[in-house]
């Protein structure tokens, strides 16, 4: 009996194991996509966000916006499905990367699409009137975001399936700055994949492998190894300093402009703004550790060079304000001894000349994006207002705030003082990581750009590596940088504008060499 | 050599009141036991004490005296048996006290040697202290069972025959000096004979236990071949002798083919018991059939299978990865 009860027992058991394993009802997975986001972008310079707006048979169904402000947070994934299984489901995924705060008001999609090769420099792209659509309509309630990411600095990507029951897939999605400020076209169903201002068809997120290194890491090394030792710093036959040597200053993404520091003053009645903020690779180059001096110009005349129109000339010591030329600092022979102003920045000079004596020195002037990389960027983790760092300038960390108001006076200096530039070595807080002394005042610096807005077509349309706005028949130049004139110091994503045929007492330059 | 005292001068006292008193009486009778003293009288001269007291208990069937009870007792203790003679001299006290006529009394000085007897025999038998284990068992002394006197049983008064349940406890047992054989029996243990030999006034206590004797079992089969286990031990093929401490026991009488013959004994120690186990034919059952288990089988897995896919649980699908965000779309 005891053997019976065992054979029904193992009968029961077999029987039921048996069936269970013949039991093939499980069920496929979920048509899902698996997007695992991942960017080339510095974090958290140039991005620290990540927007995902999700699209499916063309309407907006979800929405999320995280914070992805560490490296190891990268990559970030997330899965979308649809448990739809009697029909297929065609999605897109739109994602967008971008620096924190870098928002606009939401007012519909206004979609801007990337300059022609052929726009102006000039040209500002108009932008779409809102139309306040699509909305985000979930559960029946309007849950549309108030902004959005500005897509000037914004890496923005559509990625797109159809998903399918069974299907499970996952793809890798690499946001590139190469495609920072291209708008993608979510009506035409079109993005950037990796160069800038170019849009293609969605592709389908399971083809795109999306594998490719960044090239402009490897340009970077590349640029950085190409670099001829920086000049060391010469004197003149009587001894005194050139002040012309050299520092390296690294390469590095750059987020041009600033959204917290870029008015002064107007243009025509315009502010200058220093927005919108856009993002640029900028090569390594040597620049002149200080700003171009009086006796370096006098050393380059003895050495030959005979570019007109010389610097205008101040041939009394000292300076003063109501004379004119009175604060310049070339002289046609050097003032002797403590009126010296052989190792001042050289001044009152055109942009022309400027740039001559550079191209004299087998340089150029800096581009203003390669300007405001050193002085705000280069060699440190995150973008600062001024060369030192954020916070505002003592009257001695930078010569600033030396020009006597005639109601208001100066800060820096005493009333009857007539301000005016200090040698070069003065002021020596005014230093960046790299080394490069003087771009937080003294003088402001003229650059190689013409300027144009940062929304104009000239940077709208710029490329990511090492772009300017170089126009020569431009007739404004843009000089970067404080002045000793300036109260207070403004940061260095300042840009000052001027007639390019002008000069001024507070306007200096430097070179810069590749 | 056992003292005699002085039981002549009383003996021949004795004669003479007897015949004073006897003519009053019926004469054939009196005559007879007249002459029946007489004779015990001339054989207690000769020293023939069991002779003189078979005519000395003829007389007093024929008339009852105290003196012929006093003679009587006499004879006993001349011949050893103290317990007897204690017995008698005291109911010839007893009769000489009950007595109404003077003609039916001892003379005084046989009263005062009687009582002074019983305290002499009284020194002079043995005392036994005895405890029995179990309780009940049955004491024999020299064959013959004891009789209750008082707190003590005395031996050697009652005829011959088996002997009464021992008192439960301690009790004592009033022996005649000399060897003497103490049988304890209990139906079921082993008898214990003690045989030992006593001197006058003597002591002795002891404590005995009887043990169990076994049960015997004698099982047979109406078949031959069949297996025997008692207790679920296998004791081999019957017929067999099983040898068991008293208890209760489980016998089962086995052969293929045979429906088990079990049964329960109940065994007192010492019983001798016989089972004969009647085997019958076994019919061939239900569970034995192929057929049986083959349909159970069928019908067994129709059932689970039938249970399973009524109960089982839904289908599910794979869990979707939520990626490093935590966060799945389902764009449904």
């Amino acid at each position: 009996m005891e053997g019976r009860r065992a054979l029904i027992g193992a009968i029961v058991v077999a029987t039921a194991g048996a069936v269970a394993a013949c039991d093939t009802r499980t069920l496929p997975p979920f048509g899902q996509l698996r997007i695992h986001v991942e960017t080339d972008a510095p974090i958290p310079a140039i991005v620290s966000r990540l927007r995902v707006d999700v699209f499916s048979d063309g309407l907006w169904i979800e929405s999320r916006d995280v914070s992805l402000r560490d490296r190891a947070e990268w990559p970030a994934s997330f899965t979308v499905l649809s448990s739809e299984t009697s029909a297929a489901r065609r999605i897109r995924v739109r994602l967008r990367a971008y620096r924190e705060g870098a928002l606009r008001d939401y007012r519909g999609e206004r979609y801007v699409p990337p300059p022609p090769p052929d726009t102006p420099p000039s040209a500002e792209p108009s932008e779409p009137a809102p139309s306040g659509e699509p909305r985000l309509v979930m559960n029946g309630v309007d849950q549309t975001p108030l902004d959005e990411p500005t897509p000037e600095a914004a890496i923005d990507r559509l990625v797109g399936t159809t998903l399918r029951e069974g299907d499970v897939h996952d793809v890798r999605v690499v946001l590139r700055i190469e495609c920072a400020g291209t708008m993608a076209d979510l009506a035409g169903d079109r993005t950037c994949l990796s160069r800038r201002g170019a849009l293609v068809t969605t592709p389908d997120a399971i083809a795109d492998a999306d594998t490719a290194p960044s090239p402009w890491i490897a340009r970077l090394e590349e640029a950085r190894r190409a670099l001829p030792p920086p000049r060391p710093g010469r004197t003149a036959p009587d001894g005194t300093p050139l002040h012309d040597d050299e520092v390296v200053v690294p390469g590095g993404v750059l987020l041009l402009g600033s959204r917290e520091h870029g008015t002064i003053g107007t243009v025509h009645g315009k502010p200058i703004p220093a927005t919108p903020e856009r993002v640029f690779v900028i090569p390594p180059m040597l620049l002149d550790r200080f700003e171009y001096t009086v006796a370096r110009y006098r050393d380059a005349l003895r050495r030959g060079f005979t570019t007109a129109p010389p610097p205008f000339v101040n041939e009394e010591p000292g300076f003063d304000a109501v004379k004119t030329n009175g604060l310049c600092t070339f002289s046609t022979s050097p003032m002797p001894g403590a009126d010296s102003r052989e190792e001042m920045p050289l001044i009152c000079v055109e942009w022309k000349t400027a740039r001559a004596l550079c191209l004299f020195d087998g340089g150029d002037l800096p581009t203003e994006a390669a300007w405001e990389h050193a002085a705000t960027t280069a060699d440190r983790p995150a973008k600062t207002a001024f060369p030192w760092g954020d916070d505002s300038p003592t009257c001695a960390d930078a010569i600033w705030g030396r020009f006597n108001e005639p109601l208001i006076g100066a800060p820096c200096v005493a009333r009857a003082d007539p301000g005016g530039v200090l040698p070069v070595t003065a002021a020596p807080r005014d230093v960046t990581p790299s080394g490069v002394r003087g771009l937080g005042g003294m003088v402001s610096e003229l650059t190689r750009d013409a300027y144009r807005p940062y929304r104009s077509g000239c940077w709208a349309g710029a490329p990511l590596w090492d772009p300017d706005c170089a126009d020569d028949a431009h007739h404004e130049i843009v000089l970067r940088g404080g002045a000793w004139t300036m109260a207070p110091l403004s940061g260095g994503a300042i840009r000052v504008p001027s007639p390019r045929g002008g000069y001024a007492s507070d306007g200096g330059f430097r070179c810069a060499r590749r | 050599m056992r003292k005699l005292g002085a039981p002549l001068l009383t003996l021949t006292l004795a004669l003479v009141l007897v015949s004073s008193v006897a003519l009053a009486d019926g004469e054939d009778d009196v005559e007879r036991a007249r002459s029946a003293f007489r004779e015990g009288t001339e054989l207690v001269q000769k020293a023939q004490w069991a002779e003189a007291l078979a005519a000395f208990e003829r007389a007093r069937a024929l008339r009852k005296h105290p003196v012929t009870t006093f003679d009587m007792a006499a004879c006993e203790r001349a011949m050893g048996h103290y317990t007897r003679a204690r017995a008698l001299y005291t109911e010839a006290l007893d009769e000489h006290g009950a007595a109404t006529e003077a003609a039916q009394r001892m003379p005084e000085s046989l009263v005062g040697e009687a009582r002074a007897i019983v305290g002499e025999i009284d020194r002079l038998l043995v005392r036994l202290t005895l405890t029995v284990e179990p309780p009940g068992s049955t004491l024999a002394v020299d064959g013959r069972p004891l009789l209750a006197d008082g707190k003590e049983l005395v031996a050697g008064l009652r005829p011959a025959g088996p002997g009464d349940p021992t008192p439960t406890g301690t009790f004592v047992v009033a022996l005649d000096p000399g060897p003497h054989v103490l049988l304890f029996a209990r139906r079921g243990f082993r008898d214990v004979t003690i045989a030992r030999s006593y001197e006058a006034g003597r002591t002795d206590s002891l404590r005995l236990e009887l043990t169990q004797m076994p049960a015997t079992i004698r099982i047979s089969a109406s078949k031959p071949g069949a297996i025997v286990t008692v207790n679920g031990a296998d004791v081999g093929p019957a017929p067999v002798n099983v040898l068991r401490p008293a208890g209760t026991y489980r016998v089962v009488v086995r052969r293929d083919g045979f429906v088990p013959y079990d049964t329960h004994l109940a065994l007192e120690p010492g019983q001798d018991s016989s089972l004969r186990a009647e085997l019958a034919q076994e019919k061939p059952s239900l569970f034995s059939r192929w057929w049986f288990w083959t349909i159970a089988g069928v019908v067994l897995v129709g059932a689970t299978t039938t249970t399973y896919l009524l109960t089982r649980p839904d289908p599910e699908r794979p869990d979707v990865d939520a990626g490093t965000l935590g966060w799945k779309v389902d764009v449904r």
